[in-house]
């Protein structure tokens, strides 16, 4: 029967199609994340955007971000929640429009699930809200600037939901070189010089708290802007405040000019000069040579884990030199937290995708407690802040030996918030 | 499965046909999908060029417009210094707002257009970048807003950080003035400022912090200032370093903004680029692929052209090899057949339908060939049949024994004469071949005429009407034949005569008799007494049809032959169907076995007849039915049963009335004494003495006895002959009035009684004692019949009976006047009902109680009155119909009525009682005494006479029966010969009987019934004596 034969030709036909169709009837992910979801198809790389300062006598500090970042993609053989990872690398420079128009960059694709960044603490201010508008996490490893996080326990101007770091707050940076500077220099007079942006004003102004409790004066607290070369006003006003140390937490290259013109200032002789840990830089250190010699930094303490050799030794590995900071090791840590805070978060398709949702994320970071990492035991709190801050006075003595050299010639451990933590023997722990 | 593959078929003509239309349709089909899909893709490109175009004209216009923004922006910074602010507000600074508001706007016209337009994919995917542009543009607008507000705050000429510089520093100055060292330095400051505010460069404005912190140490040491003057310079030398401070910093802000612009505009313009070079790729590629679709539909549309051409060409000589040139073929092959070549043989092959009609010819074309040959062989066979067949025929006419066949030629002339007319016509074959034929059979009288019409009918084609005809023989002999002449037209064409001439001499001497036979049972069948009936069955026997009656069953049926004759027998005699007849008639038609009917009565309006008879079936089919009108003889069977019960009734009553009149006189006369005595023991009796009950219970005993007895004679001697005119209603409300009613209803209260009484009724001459005690018998029934409660209906009315209601009800016809006593009781058998006016009957069978003899006194009362009585009963009640003849016009007396008065007394008069019961002188004398008579008894009519002899008496007060002397009628005789006029009151215990009645005759003035009350003998007395 002819008709009988079209018949089952017909529903075959039919049955097919009904087989294509539900294939294709696979209903969307439904996202019920308040501040949406990334949604990462089969096979497709999870996005990844980057914001460190790429140019300019910073750019070193950005590159140690990075790389950070890469040793710790190269141990997950660059895969995380099972998808390849791609990263967006925008360079923010040090300023805070910089850090803005970056982050614009990143979040105007809607696939980025989290940025890593920023180098300087300026450009994360301005990042950090730009990204937290969008519904975004960012993590750190090299901002320190307390205005981003908490002053004091308390929330800082500058803090932004979403935003976290592994670099210790340096509220107390400037308390450790205050305290150096007053109980072991017996220093009295002290003039700061910050260039305006709130890392540096924030040490500064730390610095100046903590002198003052301590009963010293700060002289003069002077400003220069990024980009000033001629350094002799500002310099002939610290020498004209009759301060005893300089106290200038400037990143490259003004805190070079402030180095080299300070030491041909003959008032400068007996100033002591110290630092910030922008400078604990082998560029700074090779650039300036002999002129930064008996020169002090406040820097945060390296870690001294085992698994921070380990890393050290993969970084030489992977990079056939050695580190030109130690900030390799927070922004490894940094890519840690992250990548196991969107593992926690991430959500398998049944098409083998992935759904992400940006609050949950931002959830897990916040509740990150007790994470083994390379700069040790990290515990994220409610501002953002994950590491333990503990601070190095260090004094360079032997420039050959760069910043290794310096690291190991500590003057003064300053760990607020440790029990018992580790200091060199000989230095006095840092007033609590 | 194996359905889903059936074996493969040859395609056929419509298959074919399909397929090439197919081939051609698809062929179509596939240049217009083609055609479609092409105009589809140019669609499909316009819209892309249409959509690249105006985004990209989109992002032009908003590059433009950011452009001329940071153009104007621009130009307010550097404008703002020499136009002044505000002016460059105006100038720049607006404007560069609102290029900056439409660039947001354009943008977001942008992104709509590359969401909704159908662009490529290419351009999709710079939605990130775009979202950056557009980032970058409200982040420029936001800046630039910003900006704006910093340089307000640094440049307000009169709020502005700089004018409070120099309105301080100015200030300084002048209090600086008059010192030399402070004056230097201020100028110092000043100069600094100066100088940064040209470059712009911090360490310029620090230069200035430092000569100002020069100032403040020399103001901390120099004596010549005085304390006020150098506070007041130290507060504005820490006030400039402030603002100098707050200047710095929104320098540095405003320089950060630019830096914000510029690193906008380096991230903005490689996307507006980008988007401008997508969308110009955009607009190429669809430009392209406009292009190549055009190219590729006209390539597409010239090869399917081709195509079709081929395909077309191919299909038509398909189509024409398959079917145009095959029918072509058949059609030859037809015409070939058609001209008798039936060996032309079509082609079979392929095998579709034209091959199937192919094979169909072939076939057709053997079968004609074989059937004509076998045609050929039967004509064969036929022939020789036929020759056989002509010489049997010739044979068969010659022979036929009573059948003539006489041939001839149109001259008439014979060439064919059989023996049978050599028989009839006595002439021999050869003698009569040749001759005309009106020679031969005609005489001489006839011939002419004969051979006129044989003339007319061969020459003018009239035709010649056969019938009987009488022709003679050679010997002058009559030949009654019966002739019919034809034509018949030889092999050879020539017409043929004939005549047909049938004998007819057997069958008229058998016609003769058969009339003869005929006119005998005719005679028979119209003069027997009995009716006879002929009906033939219609409607499957459910009706006859009259088809012939005799005179009897036309008397019997008083209704003319003529009118009866074939109609219908239900229609004209419409109550025969109840009579069971016509299904007898029905039965007898279907089985053909006669039915001998019993005595039938047909009774239909005013036709009453009852017929016996029988019914049987003749040979023609139809019913035969022989009766006779039996109603005589049943009219005179039923009068002679009325009779005969009349006759037993009235023996029984007669044996009643012997009994009764046996009786009733004694009876009365001892019931006398109780009723009479306590008349005259009430007298002296005191009103309200105990003894006045019982003797009043007494005398009512004594009074309902006396009832009985004269119903009993009422029953067996009939209603007294006093009869007078009366209406009656009036009697019927009397009775309704009396105590007795009124006790009868107060025995059942459940019974209401109810009247309707004809407003006209005619009045009647009839007994009124006998008319009101029937109705009490009837009321009193008809109460007893209702078991608790109900009702009873009194109704009057005049009727008319026509003769056949009177009929029915056995009276005569005429004028009536009726009382119908119905009830709502439960009604009496039918069994009982035929017996319920025979005395005792309802008493003894029926278990009633009163006398048993109610429904006897009506039964006689009603006829007295020679009326009728009719009762119909069912369950629901009964109801008694009493008709009496209606009077003449005279009015009906009016009623009496009764009225309670004083017995009358009398004045000493003289009365002389002569009756032969002692009880009865004694009851007699002291009533008359105690109302004031004087009395004398004697025992017998001889004494009375002997007495009346010497004596003289105001009244004789006379018994009827005497016992063995004289009675009471001889007696009066023989005293009114004494005493001519003597009044006398006949007493008697019977009804008024024809002794009474000829005492009344002979003068006597009253008669008055034993037993008696004390007031009945004084009315009557008193009325004797007034």
């Amino acid at each position: 029967m002819p008709t009988a034969r079209y018949g089952y030709i017909l529903l075959g036909l039919l049955f097919l199609l009904h087989l294509s169709s539900c294939g294709q009837e696979q209903t969307a992910p439904v996202c019920t994340d308040p501040l949406g979801c990334v949604v990462v198809g089969p096979g497709e790389p999870m996005q990844l955007g980057v914001l460190q300062a790429l140019s300019g006598k910073v750019a070193p500090l950005g590159v140690e971000q990075i790389r950070g970042l890469e040793l710790s993609l190269k141990g997950r053989q660059h895969t995380v929640a099972g998808h390849p990872v791609a990263l967006q690398t925008e360079d923010c420079g040090c300023t805070s429009e910089g850090g803005a128009n970056a982050a614009l960059k990143i979040v105007a694709d809607p696939q980025t699930v989290a940025i890593f960044g920023t180098t300087c603490s300026n450009a994360a201010a301005t990042a950090a809200q730009v990204m937290s508008d969008a519904g975004l996490t960012m993590i750190s490893g090299n901002n320190s600037a307390p205005f981003l996080t908490a002053i004091g326990g308390k929330r800082a101007p500058h803090w932004q939901p979403g935003y976290f770091r592994t670099a210790s707050n340096e509220e107390h940076s400037g308390p450790a070189a205050a305290t150096y500077a007053y109980t072991k220099l017996g220093v009295r007079r002290a003039a700061t010089i910050n260039d305006g942006d709130i890392y540096t004003r924030g040490l500064t102004d730390g610095f100046a708290r903590t002198f003052t409790a301590l009963g010293g004066s700060v002289a003069l607290d002077a400003s220069i802007d990024k980009g000033d070369t001629e350094m002799q006003p500002v310099l002939a006003a610290v020498a004209n405040s009759q301060a005893e140390l300089l106290f200038f937490p400037l990143f490259q290259p003004e805190g070079n000019h402030i180095l080299s013109q300070a030491r041909k200032n003959e008032q400068f002789a007996n100033i002591v000069l110290m630092s910030d840990g922008a400078l604990i830089e082998n560029s700074f250190i090779a650039a300036m040579g002999d002129l930064a010699r008996g020169m002090y930094f406040v820097g945060p303490s390296p870690a001294t884990t085992p698994r921070s050799f380990e890393l050290a030794k993969a970084y030489l590995a992977a990079f056939q030199s050695l580190p030109a900071t130690s900030y390799y090791q927070s922004s490894f840590d940094a890519a840690e937290l992250l990548f196991r805070a969107i593992e926690q978060t991430a959500v398998r398709l049944g098409d083998g995708g992935t759904l992400i949702g940006r609050e949950a994320l931002r959830r897990a970071l916040y509740a990150s407690a007790n994470v083994e990492g390379v700069t040790g035991v990290l515990n994220c709190d409610q501002f953002g802040d994950c590491a333990n801050p503990a601070f190095n006075v260090l004094r360079l003595t032997i420039p050959e030996e760069g910043v290794e050299g310096l690291q190991k010639n500590v003057q003064f451990t300053y760990a607020p918030l440790q029990r018992g933590a580790a200091s060199i023997p000989g230095t006095p722990q840092a007033r609590q | 499965m194996k359905r889903m593959f059936p074996q493969r078929r040859p395609l056929g003509i419509a298959g074919k046909l399909r397929l090439g239309l197919g081939a051609l349709l698809a062929l179509l089909v596939l240049t217009m999908a083609a055609w479609l899909f092409s105009l589809h893709l140019a669609n499909q490109a316009r819209k892309t060029i249409s959509a690249s175009g105006a985004i990209e004209r989109t992002v032009l216009n908003m590059d433009r417009l950011l452009e001329k923004a940071r153009r104007l922006h621009g130009d307010f910074f550097l404008q703002q210094n020499r136009i002044g602010l505000a002016e460059a507000h105006v100038q720049f600074a607006q404007p560069s707002v609102r290029l900056i508001a439409e660039a947001v706007a354009a943008s977001a016209e942008l992104k709509k257009l590359i969401a909704q337009s159908d662009v490529g994919k290419n351009l999709r995917r710079h939605d990130v970048d775009l979202n950056v542009y557009l980032a970058s543009a409200k982040r420029f607008a936001d800046t630039s807003l910003e900006s704006i507000d910093l340089i307000t705050r640094l440049a307000d000429p009169e709020r502005g950080l700089e004018a409070q510089f120099s309105q301080l520093l100015a200030t300084l100055h002048s209090k600086s003035a008059p010192f030399a060292p402070f004056n230097a330095l201020s100028m110092d400051v000043l100069h600094h400022y100066q100088e940064y505010r040209t470059t712009r460069q911090r360490h310029i404005m620090q230069s200035a912090f430092n000569a100002l912190a020069n100032l403040h140490n020399q103001l901390d040491g120099s004596p010549k200032l005085p304390a006020l003057e150098a506070q007041n310079i130290r507060e504005l030398a820490a006030r400039l370093k402030s603002t100098g401070e707050e200047i710095l910093a929104v320098d540095l802000a405003i320089r950060n903004k630019f830096n914000d612009f510029n690193l906008q505009s380096s991230g903005a313009q490689p996307i507006a680029q980008a988007l401008i070079r997508q969308a110009g790729i955009e607009v190429r590629t669809a430009q392209d692929r406009i292009f190549h679709s055009l190219q590729a539909a006209a390539l597409f549309l010239t090869v399917s052209a081709l195509l079709a051409i081929v395909v077309g060409v191919l299909v038509s000589r398909f189509v024409s090899r398959a079917i145009t040139e095959r029918i072509a073929a058949l059609t030859t092959c037809a015409a070939q057949i058609q001209q008798g070549r039936l060996s032309a043989a079509a082609a079979e092959s392929p095998a579709d339908e034209l091959g199937q009609l192919g094979r169909t010819f072939n076939l057709m074309s053997g079968r004609i060939q074989e059937l004509v040959d076998n045609l050929e062989r039967k004509i064969e066979q036929r022939t020789v049949q036929l020759g056989e067949s002509e010489q049997r025929f010739r044979c068969i006419a010659n022979e036929l024994p009573n059948v003539g066949i006489i041939g001839f030629d149109r001259e008439r002339r014979v060439f064919f004469w059989n023996h049978a007319c050599e028989r009839l016509y006595g002439r021999a074959g050869v003698e009569a071949l040749g001759q005309p034929v009106e020679d031969l059979v005609a005489d001489n009288s006839r011939r002419d005429a004969l051979e006129g019409q044989l003339r007319q009918w061969i020459e003018n084609g009239v035709a010649l009407a056969g019938g009987e005809a009488r022709f003679r023989g050679a010997n002058g002999a009559e030949v009654a034949v019966f002739v019919s002449y034809f034509t018949v037209t030889s092999p050879q064409g020539q017409q043929e005569m004939y005549s047909l001439h049938i004998d007819l001499t057997d069958l008229k001497a058998a016609e003769e008799e058969s009339a003869l036979r005929e006119s005998i049972y005719r005679s028979l069948f119209d003069h027997t007494s009995s009716g006879v009936g002929v009906l033939r069955a219609v409607d499957d026997g459910r009706d006859f049809i009259v088809s012939d009656l005799n005179r009897a069953a036309e008397r019997i049926e008083g209704r003319p032959r003529s009118e009866l004759l074939g109609s219908s027998l239900v229609a004209s005699s419409p109550g025969v169907a109840p009579t069971g007849l016509l299904d007898k008639m029905r039965q007898v038609w279907l089985t053909g076995e006669p039915i001998t009917l019993p005595p039938v009565l047909y009774h239909h309006e005013d036709r009453h007849r009852w017929s016996q008879g029988h019914l049987y079936k003749i040979p023609t089919g139809e019913v035969v039915f022989v009766y006779d009108d039996i109603t005589q003889l049943k009219d005179a069977e039923l009068s002679r049963a009325t009779m005969e019960t009349q006759l037993q009734r009235a023996r029984k009553m007669e044996a009643i009335g012997l009994l009764a009149g046996g009786v009733a006189h004694d009876l009365n006369n001892i019931l006398s004494g109780i009723v009479s005595y306590p008349d005259l023991m009430l007298m002296q009796l005191p009103p309200d003495s105990k003894l006045r009950k019982p003797v009043l219970a007494i005398q009512e005993s004594g009074q309902r006895a006396a009832a009985v007895v004269a119903d009993l004679l009422t029953v067996a001697r009939g209603v007294s002959s006093e009869r007078r005119t009366c209406s009656l209603s009036q009697l019927a409300g009397e009775y309704l009035a009396s105590p007795e009613h009124e006790a009868l209803l107060a025995r059942h209260p459940g019974v209401a009684v109810a009247t309707e009484f004809a407003a006209d009724l005619w009045p009647l001459s009839c007994s009124p004692v006998h008319l009101k005690k029937s109705l009490m018998n009837l009321t009193t029934n008809a109460t007893e019949a209702i078991a608790h409660s109900g009702r009873i209906t009194i109704r009057t009315r005049n009727e008319t009976l026509e003769p056949a209601e009177a009929r029915q009800l056995s009276i005569e016809p005429g004028c009536y006047v009726v009382l119908e006593i119905a009830d709502s009781g439960s009604g009496i058998a039918q069994a009982d009902i035929e017996h319920i006016f025979e005395p005792f009957y309802t008493k003894k069978v029926m278990g009633r109680s009163g006398t048993g003899l109610g429904l006897a006194v009506v039964w006689n009362t009603i006829q007295d009155h020679h009326g009728g009585v009719t009762v119909a009963s069912s369950d629901q009640g009964t109801a008694f119909t009493l008709r009496f003849p209606a009077a003449a016009t005279e009015s009906p007396l009016p009623a009496e009525i009764e009225t309670e008065e004083a017995v009358p007394r009398g004045h000493g008069e003289t009365i002389l009682i002569v009756d032969d019961e002692p009880l009865q002188r004694d009851v007699a004398g002291q009533m008359l005494e105690s109302l004031g008579y004087q009395t004398i008894a004697v025992a017998s009519g001889e004494a009375a006479v002997e007495h009346l002899q010497e004596h003289r008496a105001d009244l004789v007060l006379l018994d009827m029966l005497m016992g063995v002397g004289i009675n009471g009628r001889k007696t009066y005789e023989r005293i009114i010969r004494l005493h001519p006029g003597q009044k006398a009151l006949i007493v008697s215990g019977f009804s008024e009987s024809d002794e009474v009645q000829e005492a009344l005759r002979l003068g006597v003035s009253g008669y008055l019934q034993k037993p008696y009350s004390l007031k009945d003998l004084g009315k009557a007395v008193a009325a004797l004596l007034a």
